[in-house]
């Protein structure tokens, strides 16, 4: 197949789960051909995504509020991808947890991948008001990590 | 005190705590990159996790503060970096030893640990800690041991820095060049266990086992499942005898 080719079939099935699935966004990658199938949810169609959307929502509280950090001002995110550990060591005390006052530069927590350890540094003072990770948990790129108020 | 090759810089100590704390204090207060520390003991050498690290006098501890790149996600590169520079130098100490490099950074050799190394960003620099067992093979932990005197070499810890010295200059100075491409090839061509059976321990305890299907292009171990192939960051690797 060609890589510069459009091929129509396959943005026309992702449309159909995109409509299927009520999500807003479907990226799909594949033999080095990357497609983003993407439309905005407008409230002329609140019946359709709000149905689904509240069983959803009560079985996953935590889903709200990582959608909301996104955009949250005080957003830490991962400059990598990587595994998130919120203590030194197995065991150890955490380098922060929610409601601790943390200051300008302070590791927050580090991010392991192969064996390479970054230290995540607070980006300014203040509360750390929500951890968006657990330890040991796998995150992506541009991932937010946690929230400082 | 014998020199090593520039770019570095050494700086000897009798003992440190670990030289990779060393290191990291001298970034602090703005040491340029291509500093070297080592110490003939540490007294709190540390791995992966709070793992200690024994160092045992006669064996090689020592730290490089080096010149990353400006996204944080090419940090971790340099473990590869590193272990093909290690696997060159101990490879012309002992032209007749088959050392391999182990996901994503040991060296092994007969199966058996020789090395390990503890990454940690600096940013915009990196700190490379590099552990050699030189005279002697600590009690095996996660993994057999073995060391260079077992294995018929009398070179000594300085001599194995200067070696390594040489090599991490040649490859980091391709890596900032070229990029990751060179690299990750060159460890492939030195690795051990690539599309063969592997069980990972990841960060949780959770064990996975699959087969080794290479490297993604970042790095990570591409493990294969039945339900398909997942690209591995942080964990330890076993292969079956």
């Amino acid at each position: 197949m060609s890589k510069t080719s459009i091929d129509s079939e396959a943005v026309r099935s992702l449309a159909a789960l995109l409509a299927d699935t009520n999500l807003s966004e479907i990226e799909y990658e594949s033999a080095g051909l990357r497609i983003r199938v993407a439309r905005t949810l407008v409230a002329a169609v609140p019946a359709a995504v709000a149905a689904p959307a509240a069983p959803a929502a009560a079985a996953q509280p935590a889903a709200q509020p990582a959608a909301s950090a996104e955009n949250h001002p005080g957003a830490v995110k991962s400059p990598m991808v990587g595994v998130a550990y919120l203590s030194p060591e197995p065991g150890a005390p955490r380098f922060a947890n929610v409601g601790d006052s943390v200051a300008e530069g302070q590791t927050v927590m580090l991010i392991d991948a192969m064996k390479t350890f970054n230290p995540i540094r607070a980006p300014k003072s203040g509360k750390l008001t929500q951890m968006l990770v657990t330890d040991g948990q796998p995150v992506e790129f541009g991932e937010p990590l946690l929230i400082i108020e | 005190m014998q020199a090593v090759p520039p770019p570095f810089r050494l700086l000897s100590f009798e003992s440190l705590d670990s030289t990779n704390d060393e290191i990291a204090r001298r970034a602090a207060q703005g040491a340029p990159p291509y500093l070297v520390v080592t110490a003939a003991t540490q007294t709190a050498g540390r791995g992966r996790r709070g793992r200690s690290w024994v160092s045992s006098p006669g064996n090689l501890f020592c730290s490089f503060l080096l010149e990353g790149r400006a996204r944080a996600d090419e940090g971790p590169q340099l473990a590869f970096v590193a272990a093909v520079a290690l696997q060159d130098a101990l490879s012309a100490l002992l032209p007749a030893a088959a050392f391999r490099c182990k996901w994503p950074n040991d060296l092994l050799c007969q199966g058996r640990k020789i090395s390990g190394m503890l990454l940690e960003a600096a940013r915009p620099h990196i700190i490379l800690g590099v552990g050699v067992n030189v005279t002697e093979a600590p009690s095996p932990a996660l993994y057999p041991t073995t060391c260079l005197r077992a294995l018929g070499s009398g070179a000594t810890a300085v001599e194995v820095l200067a070696g390594l010295c040489e090599t991490l200059a040649h490859w980091h100075g391709l890596w900032l060049a070229q990029g990751f491409a060179p690299i990750r090839q060159a460890w492939l061509d030195r690795a051990t266990g690539v599309g063969g059976p592997v069980t990972v321990r990841l960060a949780d305890g959770a064990e996975r086992q699959g087969r080794f299907a290479g490297l993604d292009e970042g790095g990570a171990l591409l493990l294969e499942e039945a339900a398909g192939v997942t690209p591995i960051l942080a964990g330890d690797v076993f292969f079956p005898n």
